[in-house]
């Protein structure tokens, strides 16, 4: 189950960032912060040999009591999803949270109510995000 | 099934053409002839905007401004032309030119002088969509149209940094 899910703009300010209430909100939001340098340090440092040109970042550094994982959209949006060690995430689900937050998010650019750039407030993303922290299936 | 609009003869082509066609005159009428590029650069901008935004969640990682311009001209373009971009051209110091010998708009206008200029206004939609495409890859531009011989159309995109 995630623990904190994040959607950062390129120039790193926060569209979205919804912890578990049951977590340190502050401490999540400065895992997602520290996470925003390796993110960026992984995608400048790609040489020839492991240039994966994969969206999904994989695991960006070790923490004691957390997984934190990075995905960045070729539109350069930034997701970051945290793991509880204590409560991981099944196997490969990290791809499939962030899977389905990029597409959230995709249909909310599509919404011609919503102006890109914007803190998200859409019910719609809200719900889908809510539901991949609760580990229930999306409707 | 081809679904009832081919039934009829139209399709979803011929209905958008049909609606660019109005927005031209529309913004024409509303906000007279000098504004309308203005105008439909703007939506162009934001359906580009989205386009990428979805169409590029299952395309690996484009890295390289080229690459990305490339993007534009084989996939955006088939996307919105269901064709190719004939050609490109760059500079290599961030300057782009992208002909497409039949573009879509001007293919029932005849070859003549006089409706070059009115030509542009049939261009402007699709500068603004080629322009929130690269706005969304994180490239900002300019971009203007250029015709010389109708239906060929070259856009050229001028990207606002340095060229990787």
């Amino acid at each position: 189950m995630a623990v904190c899910i994040a959607v950062l703009t390129k120039d790193n300010s926060p569209l979205y960032i919804a912890s578990d209430p049951a977590e340190d909100g502050l401490k999540m939001h400065f895992l997602v912060h520290t996470s925003i340098d390796v993110i960026e340090e992984k995608l400048n440092s790609a040489t020839a040999a492991n240039d994966p040109r994969d969206l999904y970042l994989g695991q960006l550094y070790p923490n004691e009591d957390y997984r934190i994982y990075g995905y960045v959209t070729n539109t350069k949006i930034k997701i970051v999803v945290i793991e509880s060690i204590t409560n991981p995430l099944k196997d490969g689900d990290a791809r499939q949270v962030f899977s389905k937050v990029h597409s959230g998010y995709i249909s909310l650019v599509c919404n011609p109510f919503y102006s890109p750039g914007d803190t998200i407030t859409s019910q719609p993303f809200l719900n889908t995000v809510t539901s991949l922290m609760r580990g229930k299936a999306i409707a | 099934s081809r679904g009832i609009n081919a039934d009829y003869g139209y399709s979803p082509d011929s209905l958008f053409d049909g609606l660019h066609h109005q927005m031209i005159k529309y913004f024409e009428e509303t906000h007279g002839r000098e504004n309308v590029i203005q105008c439909m650069e703007k939506m162009g901008y934001r359906v580009g905007f989205s386009l990428i935004e979805k169409a590029t969640k299952e395309e690996a990682r484009v890295k390289e401004d080229v690459d990305i311009v490339k993007y534009i001209c084989k996939d955006l373009w088939n996307m919105v032309f269901r064709k190719q971009a004939d050609n490109l051209k760059t500079n290599h110091t961030g300057t782009f030119v992208i002909q497409d010998n039949r573009f879509r708009f001007l293919t029932r206008v005849s070859q003549s002088d006089q409706y070059k200029q009115r030509g542009e206004l049939y261009v402007a939609f699709t500068c603004g969509v080629v322009k929130g495409a690269l706005s969304n890859f994180g490239l900002p531009c300019s971009v203007a149209a250029e015709i010389e011989m109708l239906p060929t159309v070259k856009v050229t995109l001028t990207l606002q940094q340095p060229a990787n």
